[in-house]
């Protein structure tokens, strides 16, 4: 059984990676690789402009984040939407 | 407390959210290694944190998972299950005697209490018992396999018979063995040399003991006869 294999420069691999991840894109949506984000974005999902309460929230537990090295930390979109979800008030 | 910078580089913030992808499927996984390979020691970095993420993600919900089984599952591994009861099930001629065996065993089900749950159990079989006494049934049932089974043929019951004699002679074999070996022990203790420090009275040092006390009785006697005829 014959085994293909095939070689790639390193752009034209990247290329194909970036193929990829736009097919991703196009199936899945946009938000799928906007799952993590920034404290920026963050703040500005919850509509705060205080680094301490962003702290606050993530120290409460109350949002998820990844903290992958010492000066980065991402959040969840995912659960600052929950959160904001969480404490609404319906109609009555 | 220390601020962190909110701002988190864009490219580093994508490889992030594609290594947190594409460790999702087999397929994708993949990919993702090679793209680790072949990038940069920062993208690479990126990727491995997003695929750690989400692999952290995946045992926090194994986790869940097997909090929410049943409690003989608890432990990860299944457990031995409970026999099957229908295998079991007894063909009662009497409904009533049913009906009051199904009482029973629902009851027994709904018991929290496992030591309460046997002493159920073992009644419920009494029960079960009893009423085979009363009502012996027809052919092999499962619950025949503890008594007494089918009628045997010839050849089986020369064959039980043979064995349960090598049973019997294996059984008097060992018991001789063990005779033996007792009375060998029995020996090598008597004839074990004693400690300087041993006090306790031995077998072999009764006899000398016994006279070695006559003796000293003797002397004494002949002592206090000398005496008296001296003072005489």
């Amino acid at each position: 059984m014959g085994i293909e294999v095939i070689a790639l420069e390193d752009e034209a691999f990247w290329k194909l990676v970036n193929t990829v991840v736009q097919r991703v894109i196009a199936e899945q949506g946009e938000k799928v690789l906007d799952r993590w984000i920034d404290g920026d974005e963050a703040m500005r999902m919850l509509r705060i402009s205080s680094k301490t309460t962003l702290q606050k929230l993530r120290d409460t537990g109350a949002i998820r984040y990844s903290q992958p090295e010492k000066k980065i930390i991402l959040y969840d979109r995912e659960s600052i939407l929950a959160y904001i979800e969480k404490h609404v008030k319906n109609t009555f | 407390m220390e601020q962190e910078a909110t701002t988190v580089d864009k490219q580093y913030k994508t490889d992030f959210n594609l290594g947190y992808v594409l460790a999702q499927t087999p397929e994708t996984n993949e990919v993702l290694k090679k793209m680790i390979e072949q990038s940069g020691p920062e993208r690479s970095q990126a990727l491995k944190a997003g695929r750690r993420e989400f692999m952290q993600e995946a045992i926090a919900d194994k986790q869940v998972t097997d909090d929410k089984r049943p409690a003989h599952w608890s432990d990860g591994r299944r457990q031995e299950a409970e026999p099957n009861d229908d295998l079991f099930e007894v063909r009662l001629p009497d409904a009533s005697a049913q009906q009051k065996t199904d009482e029973f065993r629902q009851e027994t089900r709904e018991l929290a209490d496992p030591s309460e749950e046997q002493d159920a159990r073992r009644i419920a079989r009494q029960l079960e018992a009893e009423e085979n006494e009363r009502n012996p049934k027809e052919g092999f049932t499962p619950s025949d396999r503890v008594g007494q089974g089918p009628a045997l043929s010839e050849a089986q019951k020369k064959e039980v018979e043979d064995h349960e004699t090598s049973l019997r002679a294996k059984n008097i074999q060992r018991e001789g063995r063990e005779a033996s070996k007792q009375l060998s022990l029995e020996q090598e203790q008597e004839q074990k040399p004693r400690s300087i420090f041993d006090r306790s009275p031995s077998k072999q040092d009764e006899p000398d003991r016994q006279s070695n006390l006559e003796r000293i009785r003797q002397a004494l006697d002949k002592g206090d006869r000398e005496r008296d005829q001296e003072q005489e």
